[in-house]
């Protein structure tokens, strides 16, 4: 009997020492995996760091005025074009609309029945209602009579795009 | 004793007695091994809990440098950073064949000095830096040498993005990443400021300034239009909100790009918001005129004799724009008379106009997170006819910060606000500063600069919309031991909206000349006036500050809309 118990710790400790021995080895594995990974994590962090410099470089306000000076025809915004939308009343917009689609007509014509709304970008475009008269008296959008937009020149770059910065390490 | 070994009933007495004998040495054994195995049980412990050392880099890859936090404007703008770099060395003991080193090298690097390469490499130091700051590219060619005796160090390298634009607040560091100033120093004597700070974008620290970089840019590029277009030898410009105190821009003229540390060295470029004292000329009047209203020895509605010139002993006090009859307060205040402000001064008396000073911080020194403003040179001892110069702005020299922050009480309704380079909120700027003035006091300054710039000297500082209050100051500087009447400093400290000022705003404009452009005038109100009217349009609404029309509702301007 007590042999038996014997045979069967000595197999115990044996199976143990192997799952420890494996147990062990994996760790050491694991542990250079993630030695492995926070190097590159390191390496990401720095290439990132290098990409946020460099668009802070080239978001600088002095270069991105020279080229809105050179690319678009905007000038600086006047007081006067300054409205917070407290000071838009629904009449305000009414009135536009009046003027807009007046100023557009042919003497004697008939109201035009379909009215686009002009979006200003980047801004999402409301859902453009497809007849006004259909518009509830309170809404808010901005609807004239479409005004020919000026397309503006496609972006050309004058000066050489910048220099891509590769991730350092690779 | 537990219990008796078993002992066979076979045993001798003899054998008896020895086996009686040999059990504690038995114990003894056993408590041996049990306690040396346990020492070891403890040990295998230890060392399983011990962390695991990560595995080690590259041979050559040591970094020397430390790691900095970002630093950010109020929106969260990169102001400066680190990335890594490179450095290149080699170290004469490895190195095989010095020839054949030298001219591989110099193959990827074709800007290095070979003779003076081969000079250093022979002389033999453990070791020769050959190139900082590699490109990822040359640092992977240079590998690909495959030479002995080369190797590179990681090295973290300070950028500043925005180059000239911040740099007197920003600072900059020195070669071993240290700050040496502005903020870049204050960052170094407060470790906890940016572990208190939130994280940047990709997990590192980060410190959060009060500065807006646009209004910063705006502020520093038309002192440069004014510097050129007046051909001034310097200028400077100071942006305060008038209830936190947060300096939202500084400019000071000639400045330097802090990644190029050397500019800093010259003795031109210096911060003169905060390093150069000054006699500010007429904007003292602002103070001169706060103190009588405040002391109460004067109201709006009194008035002083300025049709003759005070005599104090062999000097002669005179009126630029003399009107030659007695001026009430807000003339004295429009026509920037000296003899009305002087005579208000008197009036209050000298010991009171020193106190309202001292009060206001203009005759200590100012400590703000970039370093402590210039000993201020204060007159000893201070008699009358200090303090009738000093009423018009001569005889006290002080930095042009603390004169604008001498400024936020007068318009804020009377609180001390200290300037800060960090963000705080406009409450708790009220709430930390004591009260120094009458709210009327301000109430009445604030009608006092609005009326100046509407008749005033300052018809030019006017800003469309945006309601802007202020004086000018012309003062004569000190060439040798006498005032030169050629070499001027102008100044214009203002505020705006006057109906509830939000910002401050000083200017000065060093030794203007007389060009076309001002009319060929160079007195504070034809140069320092408009360059802040200008400074005014375009920050006002970088800052927030909605204008206001008089007159009818703003018109809804659909054309203006759909033409964007």
């Amino acid at each position: 009997m007590l042999r038996f118990v014997n045979i069967c710790l000595v197999l115990a400790l044996v199976a143990l020492a192997y799952v420890i021995y494996e147990g062990k080895y994996e760790a050491r594995a694991l542990d250079e995996d993630i030695g492995g990974l926070r190097k590159e994590i390191e390496t990401e962090r720095d290439a990132v760091a290098v990409l946020r410099a460099e668009w802070s470089l080239l978001n600088r306000p002095d270069r991105i005025e020279r080229l809105a000076k050179k690319h678009l025809k905007l000038n600086a915004a006047r007081p006067q074009q300054l409205v917070t939308i407290e000071t838009v009343s629904d009449s305000a917009f009414e009135r536009v609309r009046m003027e807009a689609a007046e100023d557009s007509l042919p003497a004697g014509s008939a109201p035009p029945s379909k009215v686009k709304s002009v979006a200003m970008p980047g801004v999402a475009a409301p859902a453009a209602p497809e007849n006004l008269d259909d518009l509830p008296a309170a809404t808010k959008t901005v609807s004239v009579k479409t005004v020919p937009i000026k397309a503006p020149p496609a972006f050309q770059p004058a000066f050489p795009p910048p220099v891509t910065v590769s991730p350092p390490g690779q | 004793m537990a219990r008796e070994p078993h002992i066979s009933v076979t045993a001798t007495p003899a054998e008896r007695a020895s086996l009686a004998k040999s059990r504690n040495r038995y114990r003894l054994a056993c408590l041996a091994f049990a306690l040396s195995f346990f020492a070891i049980a403890v040990r295998l412990v230890t060392l399983g809990f011990a962390a695991v050392e990560p595995g080690s880099g590259g041979l050559h890859d040591i970094s020397t440098t430390v790691h900095r936090p970002d630093i950010l404007d109020r929106n969260g703008r990169l102001l400066a950073t680190d990335i890594k770099g490179a450095t290149l060395y080699a170290d004469p003991a490895k190195v095989i064949d010095r020839d054949e080193l030298v001219e591989q090298v110099a193959s990827v690097l074709p800007d290095i000095n070979t003779a003076e390469l081969r000079e250093k490499l022979k002389n033999g130091k453990r070791f020769v830096p050959i190139k900082r700051e590699l490109t990822p590219k040359q640092q992977a060619e240079i590998y690909e040498l495959g030479q002995a005796g080369l190797g590179f160090i990681e090295e973290y390298r300070r950028v500043y993005p925005m180059g000239a634009t911040a740099s007197h607040v920003v600072g900059h560091v020195n070669v071993d990443n240290k700050g040496l100033a502005g903020i870049e120093k204050f960052i170094d004597d407060n470790p906890q400021l940016a572990m208190s700070a939130p994280e940047n974008a990709v997990g590192g620290e980060a410190v959060t300034l009060s500065l807006d970089l646009g209004a910063q840019h705006v502020l520093r590029e038309e002192l440069v239009n004014a510097m050129t277009v007046y051909r001034a030898k310097a200028a400077a410009g100071v942006v305060i909100d008038v209830s936190s105190g947060e300096v939202v821009a500084m400019v000071s003229l000639p400045d330097y790009d802090p990644n190029y540390r050397e500019q800093a060295l010259d003795k031109d470029r210096l911060n003169r918001m905060i390093s150069g004292v000054y006699e500010l000329g007429s904007v003292f009047k602002v103070f001169t005129l706060a103190g009588a209203l405040d002391g109460g020895s004067a109201t709006m509605r009194s008035s002083y004799d300025a049709s003759q010139p005070i005599r104090v002993g062999r000097f002669t006090i005179e009126d630029f724009h003399g009107k030659k009859r007695r001026l009430t307060v807000p003339e004295i205040f429009i026509y920037s008379s000296n003899i009305g402000a002087a005579k208000a001064a008197l009036d209050l008396g000298i010991e009171r106009h020193k106190a309202f000073l001292g009060k206001l911080g203009m005759l200590g020194r100012l400590s703000t997170e970039i370093g402590e403003t210039a000993e201020p040179l204060i007159p000893s001892p201070w008699g009358r006819l200090n303090t009738i110069t000093i009423a018009y702005g001569h005889g006290l020299s002080i930095t042009p910060l603390q004169l604008a922050t001498a400024t936020l009480p007068l318009v804020n309704g009377g609180f001390a606000v200290n300037p800060t380079f960090l963000p705080r909120s406009r409450a708790a700027g009220l709430k930390q500063s004591p009260s120094v003035l009458k709210p009327a006091t301000s109430h009445s300054m604030l009608q006092l600069m609005r009326l100046n710039v509407l008749k005033g000297t300052g018809k030019r500082a006017e800003a469309e919309g945006y309601r802007v209050g202020g004086k000018t100051g012309t003062a004569e500087k000190v060439v040798g031991r006498s005032y030169e009447g050629s070499a001027l400093l102008n100044s214009f400290l203002a505020t705006f909206p006057t109906d509830a000022p939000e910002y401050v705003v000083l200017v000065t404009i060093d030794e203007p000349k007389r060009v076309p452009e001002s009319h060929n005038e160079a007195t504070a109100g034809v140069n320092a006036a408009p360059t802040v009217g200008k400074i005014v349009a375009r920050i006002a609404p970088i800052l927030g500050v909605a204008p206001k029309l008089p007159g009818e509702q703003p018109k809804f301007d659909a054309k203006v809309l759909a033409s964007y």
